[in-house]
C-alpha cells in the first residue's frame, strides 16, 4: 500500500458488486471447485438436453456416474465452444453465499449436511487444512434465437439455426451446498489458470462434498436440444459421437479429459462406481463418484492409489 | 489498511474475501491513472466483475491479475474519455475534499496530479502497467506474473519506464 492511497469503502463497494451483478446476465454463475464447475457447465451444455420431450419443468439430469470423454479433438485445434451468452441469457443470481468453516462441525452445520473426514491423509500433505463452504444455487439459462443471431452478426461465426421448439426454453442447474476441504495448495491440486510451475509442485489435497447437481428444463423439444448443441461449431464429430454414445444420458456425466495427456478408468469406491482421472504429466489424479444424493470428489498432487484410499476412507 | 495490506492471498479465500481485502489496492491503481475516484470505483468494480467471469482461481497471482486489469480499464477509460476543461475539473474534484490547508497548494498539487495522468496517457502500455502496479505496492515476483516478465528484468525496466515518465512529466509540465 502506499501512503497517498485513498481509502475506499470496500464493504459498500462490495454490496454495490453484488446489486450490481445481480441485476445482470450473469456469463458465469458458477463460483464452485474447478472439477465440479466443469462438470455443471458439461452438464449444461451437453447432458441437460438430453431426454424426452418434456411439457414442463421436469428433472431431466441428475448424476448418478459419471464417463470421461475425451475432448483432445478439440484441444489440439483450440477449438473453442461458442459462449452460452451467445445464445442465450442467464437469469440474475447473485454469487451464492460462502464461509470459511473452523471445523467440520461448523462446515456441516452451514451445509445442512454432514460432512465426512478422511480417515487419514498422506504424510506428505500434512495436517493443516481448510474449510470452504458454498450454499445452494441455482442457475438458470433462457435460449433466445434473437441473441444467436445477433451473435451471429457481431462474430461472423455461423451457428446452427435455433429450431422454434429451442427458443425460450429454461434450464436450471441446481448446485449445492458444497463443502471443500483443503489441505496445502488448492491450486497444487486443481492446476488451474493462473497458477505457476511452483504452485504445482506442492502436495495439495481438495475433498468436495456436494449435493448432486440436477437440472430441470421448463419444456421443448430436447431431443431438438440436443441436436442443436451437438451441432455448434466446435464440437468436433468424435466429441459428438461419444456423447451421442452414453449409456444413460440423464445420470451420467460427461467429465472432459484430454487424453493425450490423461487417462480416466472407471474405479470402485466402497461399492459406487467411481471415474479415476490420472494425470500422465505428474501433476496429480483425482477421483469422481456419486452416492446417496452427493457427489464427491478428491483431487490432489498425489497418486492414483493414494487419491483412491482417501476417498474409500471417507466417513 | 496496514493489517489488510498485510494479509496475503491464500487458495481457501472467498470471492468475498478478496473483494474486501484488494478493493482498496484495486481503486487506487485505477484512481491513480483517473484521478476521479467515481471512475476509479467503476473500473475497480470491472475489475472484480472480470476476474469472476473468468472463473479464476483465487491465489497469490490475484492481486496482480486484479491490478494490472484495472490499470487496462483505467487506460481504456482515460483514452476514450474526451479531454475537458482541467481548471473545471479541478475546481470539481476539489470540492468536498480538504486535502490541503491552502488553497493555491491544492490547486498546485492538482495540477501535478493532472500532469503525472496525462504523462502517464502517453506513455507505452507496457511502461504505464509497470509503473502502476509497482505503485500499487507490488513486488518484482509480483509484477512478473501478472505481466509475465521474468522476475529478473523488472528493475531494469522498471529503471526504464521511470525514465521515461519522468521524460513525459516534464514535457507536460513545460506545456
Amino acid at each position: 500500500m502506499n501512503e497517498h492511497d485513498e481509502a475506499f469503502d470496500a464493504r459498500a463497494a462490495y454490496a454495490r458488486y453484488l446489486a450490481t451483478r445481480a441485476r445482470r446476465p450473469n456469463r458465469a454463475p458458477w463460483y464452485l471447485g474447478a472439477g465440479l464447475a466443469a462438470a455443471s457447465v458439461l452438464a449444461i451444455v451437453f447432458a441437460a438436453p438430453i431426454g424426452s420431450v418434456a411439457q414442463s419443468f421436469l428433472t431431466i439430469f441428475q448424476p448418478k456416474q459419471f464417463v470421461a470423454i475425451d475432448v483432445s479433438s478439440m484441444h489440439a485445434k483450440n477449438k473453442l465452444l461458442p459462449a452460452l451468452s451467445d445464445y442465450g441469457t442467464f437469469a440474475a443470481v447473485p454469487p451464492a453465499a460462502t464461509a470459511r468453516p473452523a471445523s467440520v462441525a461448523e462446515a456441516s452445520r452451514f451445509a445442512g449436511f454432514r460432512v465426512l473426514a478422511p480417515a487419514s491423509v498422506p504424510d506428505q500433505v500434512g495436517t493443516a487444512h481448510v474449510y470452504r463452504a458454498t450454499k445452494a444455487t441455482a442457475n438458470a439459462f433462457r435460449f433466445d434465437a434473437a441473441i444467436a443471431r445477433k451473435s451471429v452478426a457481431r462474430t461472423g461465426h455461423a451457428l446452427p439455426p435455433m429450431p422454434p421448439g429451442i427458443d425460450g426454453t429454461k434450464v436450471t442447474v441446481a448446485v449445492g451446498p458444497m463443502v471443500e476441504t483443503i489441505w496445502g495448495s488448492a491450486r497444487a491440486a486443481f492446476g488451474g489458470r493462473g497458477t505457476s510451475d511452483a504452485a504445482l509442485r506442492g502436495d495439495g489435497l481438495v475433498i468436495i462434498q456436494s449435493r448432486a447437481p440436477v437440472v430441470r428444463s421448463s419444456g421443448a423439444s430436447l431431443a431438438d436440444l440436443e441436436a442443436y448443441l451437438l451441432a455448434m461449431p466446435g464440437i468436433s464429430p468424435d466429441l459428438a459421437d461419444q456423447i451421442r454414445a452414453i449409456g444413460d444420458p440423464s445420470s451420467t456425466l460427461p467429465v472432459p479429459i484430454v487424453g493425450t495427456k490423461q487417462s480416466a478408468h472407471p474405479v470402485d469406491i466402497g461399492g459406487a462406481q467411481g471415474l479415476a482421472i490420472g494425470d500422465n504429466t505428474g501433476i496429480g489424479a483425482g477421483v469422481l463418484w456419486q452416492r446417496d444424493g452427493f457427489v464427491y470428489a478428491v483431487f490432489g498432487s498425489l497418486t492414483q492409489d493414494q487419491v483412491v484410499a482417501i476417498a474409500t476412507g471417507l466417513r | 489498511m496496514t493489517v489488510l495490506a498485510a494479509l496475503t492471498i491464500d487458495d481457501a479465500m472467498t470471492f468475498e474475501e478478496l473483494f474486501l481485502l484488494e478493493y482498496n489496492r484495486v481503486a487506487n491503481v485505477a484512481l491513480r491513472i483517473l484521478g476521479d475516484r467515481a471512475a476509479a470505483e467503476d473500473v475497480a468494480q470491472e475489475a472484480f466483475a472480470s476476474f469472476a467471469r473468468r472463473r479464476l482461481r483465487i491465489g497469490d497471482g490475484s492481486r496482480g491479475w486484479l491490478c494490472t486489469a484495472a490499470v487496462h480499464g483505467a487506460l481504456n477509460e482515460l483514452r476514450s474519455r474526451r479531454r475537458r476543461d482541467t481548471r473545471e475539473r479541478t475546481v470539481v474534484r476539489l470540492e468536498g475534499r480538504p486535502i490541503a490547508a491552502d488553497p493555491f497548494d491544492a490547486v498546485a498539487l492538482e495540477q501535478t496530479r493532472e500532469a503525472v495522468r496525462e504523462a502517464m496517457k502517453r506513455l507505452p502500455e507496457r511502461s504505464a502497467e509497470l509503473l502502476s502496479l509497482r505503485y500499487a505496492g507490488l513486488s518484482y515476483r509480483e509484477i512478473a506474473v501478472a505481466l509475465r516478465l521474468d522476475e529478473a528484468q523488472i528493475g531494469t525496466l522498471l529503471a526504464r519506464a521511470q525514465s521515461a515518465f519522468r521524460k513525459e512529466l516534464d514535457d507536460e509540465r513545460a506545456r
